[in-house]
C-alpha cells in the first residue's frame, strides 16, 4: 500500500516568520502518528497543509490528492477535529446528525447516535448548553462515525480535565483502532497518547527533529541512571540530555549501543515526553 | 447538488429567528393591529372625518356607540360608491401598505444574514468544522445567496399573501350585511392574483437587478477579518470620493447607487409586469447580473482561500 500521507520539503512563511521549513515525511496506512512539540512549532501548520486550510510551497499528497485543490473532495475520505470547541454554539446536536447524514455518505447515523448514548448528551441540546468537555465528546461521536482513512487531530483534548481527556483517547483507541484507519494527533500533552501511537514526529521551529516509529525508538535511544562513579566515563558519549533524579544521573543517549551503556548502569528506552524535553532542549 | 436541501436547512436552523418568527411575529401583529382598528372603531364611533382614496369629500358620521358593522358599512358603501378606478387604486394602496413593513424587515434581514453568513464562522472559529465536511465552497456560498435571495423572500411574502388574504376575510366579515356585493367591491377590484403575481416578479426582478450589492455584501464577509458593515459601505464611499476626485464624474459609484436601490416596491406606485420586462431585457439589469457573478465568484475563492480570523 502507498503511503496516506507523503510530504516533501513543505515550506510555509509569514512574512518574515518561517512556520515550516522544508518539512519531510511520510504516514503508513494504519498508522497513529503523534505529531509532537512545543506551542508555535508549526503543529497546527503541519495539520491544516495535510487538510487544505492552508496554502504552503512544497509537494504534498494526502491519499493520492494535492490537498490545495479539491478539499471538498478530499474530506470524503479525511475527517478532523480542529481543537476543542469548534462545533457552531447554535447548532442543536440532532442537527448536526441530519447535517453530516445529508453531506457525508461515510456517516453512519446509528454509530454516531449509539456513541452519544454513552454520552450525557440528548439530542435535543444544543452545543452552546454543552460543557466544553461534553463538546468533545459530541465532536468525538460525531467523527468517529465517519468512515475515513484519515483522521487527523489538532490538540483534540485541550483544556480538558483529566477525566474528559482520559475517556476521549480510551474511546479513541477501543471504537477506532481496528478500522485501519490513519490517525495523527498533535499535542503537547505527551503523556496521554505515548501508549497509542506507533509513530513519533517531533517538530521544533518548523523543522522536523524526530521521525520514527515507536518500535524504532529503543534502538536508536537509551537512558541510562549512571551510578555517581561512571558519569565521567558516561559524558564521553555525549548524552544528548542529563538530569539528578533522587541523587543519581539520568542520561539519554542517541545512537550509543545498548550492551555498552549497560556498563554505567541500568538501561532503559526513556519515556516521549522525557525524549521530547531532551531533544527540545539540545537544540 | 444532492447536500443542497441539507445546507439549506442549516442556513434556517442558525437564522431561524429572523427567516420565520420574525415575519411571523409581524404578520401576527399587523393582523392584530387591523382587527385592533376595526374594534377601535366600534367603540370610538366615527366622530372623525372619514376620507376614503383620493376622494377629498368628507363626511361626518357622529354616533356614540357605533357599531362596528355601521362602521365598516359607511366605508364600504364610500368604497362601493368610488369609480371602478379609484376603487382598485384605493385598495391597491391598502394592500401595498400591509406589504410594506414585511418588505423592508425582509430587505435587513437578507442584508444583515448576508453581511454575517462568510464571516460569524470564520470569528468563532466553526468554519473549522465546516470545512471539515466533503462540502465545497461554492455549494457552501450558493447555499447562503439561495437562502438569502429565494428561501426567506419567499418566507416573508407568504406572510405578505397570508396578512393580505386576511384583510379581505375580515373586512368582507365586517361588510357582510351590506347591499353592495362584497365581490365588486372588495375581491374583484383587489385583483389578488395579478397582484401576487407582480409582487413575485418584482421580488425575482430585485434579486437580479440588486445582485451587485448582495455580491458585495458576500464577497466582503468572506473576506473581511473584523467590521464588515464598516467595508461595505466604506470601501464604495471611498471610491465615490476617489473616483469624483480623479475622473470628474460618478459614473461607476452612480451606476453601483442604482443597483443598491430597491426598486421593486418603493419607486412606482403601481408597477406592472409590462414596466418591468423593458428593464429587465435591458444591457445594465445584464451588467449588474455580470458583476454580481464575478463578486460572487471572489466570495467563492476567498472562501477556499480563508479559515479562521
Amino acid at each position: 500500500m502507498t503511503a496516506v500521507v507523503n510530504a516533501r520539503g513543505l515550506s510555509k512563511r509569514y512574512g518574515d516568520f518561517h512556520a515550516l521549513r522544508d518539512v519531510s515525511f511520510d504516514i503508513e496506512p494504519g498508522s497513529i502518528v503523534g505529531l509532537i512539540g512545543p506551542n508555535g512549532a508549526g503543529k497546527t501548520t503541519t495539520l491544516k497543509s495535510l487538510l487544505g486550510l492552508t496554502r504552503f510551497d512544497g509537494e504534498l499528497e494526502v491519499l493520492g490528492m494535492d490537498p490545495r485543490h479539491g478539499r471538498h473532495e478530499l474530506m470524503k475520505r479525511v475527517c478532523f477535529i480542529a481543537d476543542v470547541g469548534v462545533l457552531p454554539r447554535w447548532l442543536k446536536v440532532k442537527h448536526a446528525i441530519d447535517y453530516i447524514e445529508g453531506v457525508h455518505e461515510g456517516f453512519d447515523r446509528d454509530k454516531a447516535e449509539a456513541l452519544l448514548l454513552k454520552t450525557k448528551i440528548s439530542p435535543s441540546q444544543k452545543v452552546r448548553q454543552l460543557s466544553k468537555g461534553m463538546v468533545t465528546q459530541l465532536h468525538l461521536a460525531l467523527v468517529m462515525a465517519i468512515e475515513v482513512d484519515l483522521l487527523v487531530l489538532d490538540e483534540p483534548t485541550l483544556g480538558l480535565d483529566i477525566l474528559y481527556r482520559k475517556s476521549f483517547y480510551e474511546r479513541l483507541l477501543n471504537d477506532y483502532f481496528d478500522h485501519g484507519t490513519s490517525i495523527v494527533i498533535s499535542t503537547h500533552q505527551v503523556e496521554e497518547i505515548e501508549s497509542l501511537l506507533t509513530h513519533l514526529i517531533f517538530i521544533d521551529e518548523g523543522e522536523i527533529v524526530l521521525s520514527c516509529s515507536m518500535e524504532e525508538l529503543p534502538g536508536m535511544y537509551s537512558e541510562v541512571l549512571v551510578s555517581p562513579e561512571n558519569i565521567e566515563q558516561a559524558l564521553k558519549y555525549s548524552p544528548i540530555h542529563s538530569r539528578e533524579i533522587l541523587g543519581k544521573r539520568s542520561m539519554i543517549f542517541e545512537d550509543v549501543s545498548a550492551d555498552m551503556l549497560g556498563n554505567f548502569g541500568e538501561v532503559h528506552t526513556p519515556s516521549v515526553a522525557d525524549l521530547f524535553v531532551a531533544k527540545m532542549q539540545k537544540g | 447538488m444532492k447536500q443542497f436541501p441539507i445546507l439549506l436547512k442549516r442556513e434556517f436552523w442558525e437564522n431561524r429567528n429572523t427567516f420565520v418568527v420574525l415575519p411571523c411575529v409581524t404578520a401576527g401583529f399587523m393582523i392584530l393591529l387591523m382587527i385592533g382598528v376595526y374594534l377601535a372603531v366600534d367603540i370610538v364611533g366615527i366622530k372623525a372625518n372619514i376620507q376614503i382614496g383620493g376622494d377629498e369629500q368628507h363626511q361626518e358620521m357622529s354616533s356614540d356607540k357605533t357599531r362596528v358593522n355601521e362602521a365598516f358599512g359607511y366605508m364600504f358603501s364610500r368604497l362601493a360608491s368610488l369609480p371602478p378606478e379609484a376603487r382598485e387604486h384605493t385598495i391597491y394602496q391598502i394592500l401595498n401598505g400591509l406589504a410594506g413593513p414585511l418588505l423592508v424587515i425582509l430587505w435587513a434581514v437578507v442584508l444583515f444574514y448576508l453581511i454575517g453568513s462568510l464571516y460569524e464562522d470564520r470569528k468563532d472559529r466553526s468554519i473549522l468544522f465546516w470545512k471539515s465536511m466533503p462540502v465545497s465552497d461554492t455549494s457552501t456560498v450558493l447555499s447562503k445567496l439561495v437562502s438569502a435571495l429565494i428561501v426567506v423572500p419567499a418566507v416573508y411574502l407568504v406572510c405578505v399573501l397570508f396578512i393580505q388574504l386576511v384583510f379581505l376575510i375580515v373586512s368582507s366579515l365586517a361588510a357582510f350585511s351590506q347591499e353592495a356585493s362584497i365581490w365588486e367591491v372588495l375581491w374583484e377590484p383587489s385583483n389578488l392574483l395579478s397582484r401576487w403575481f407582480t409582487l413575485i416578479a418584482h421580488l425575482l426582478f430585485q434579486v437580479i437587478w440588486s445582485l451587485p450589492l448582495y455580491g458585495w455584501v458576500i464577497l466582503v464577509s468572506a473576506w473581511a477579518s473584523s467590521v464588515p458593515l464598516a467595508w461595505i459601505i466604506g470601501a464604495p464611499i471611498v471610491f465615490a470620493v476617489l473616483e469624483r476626485f480623479i475622473s470628474g464624474d460618478t459614473r461607476v459609484s452612480g451606476w453601483f447607487t442604482d443597483h443598491i436601490s430597491p426598486v421593486a416596491f418603493a419607486q412606482d406606485q403601481e408597477l406592472y409586469l409590462a414596466d418591468l420586462l423593458p428593464k429587465l431585457m435591458s444591457i445594465d439589469t445584464l451588467a449588474g447580473l455580470l458583476v454580481g457573478l464575478s463578486f460572487v465568484a471572489v466570495a467563492v475563492w476567498l472562501r477556499s482561500k480563508g479559515d479562521e480570523i
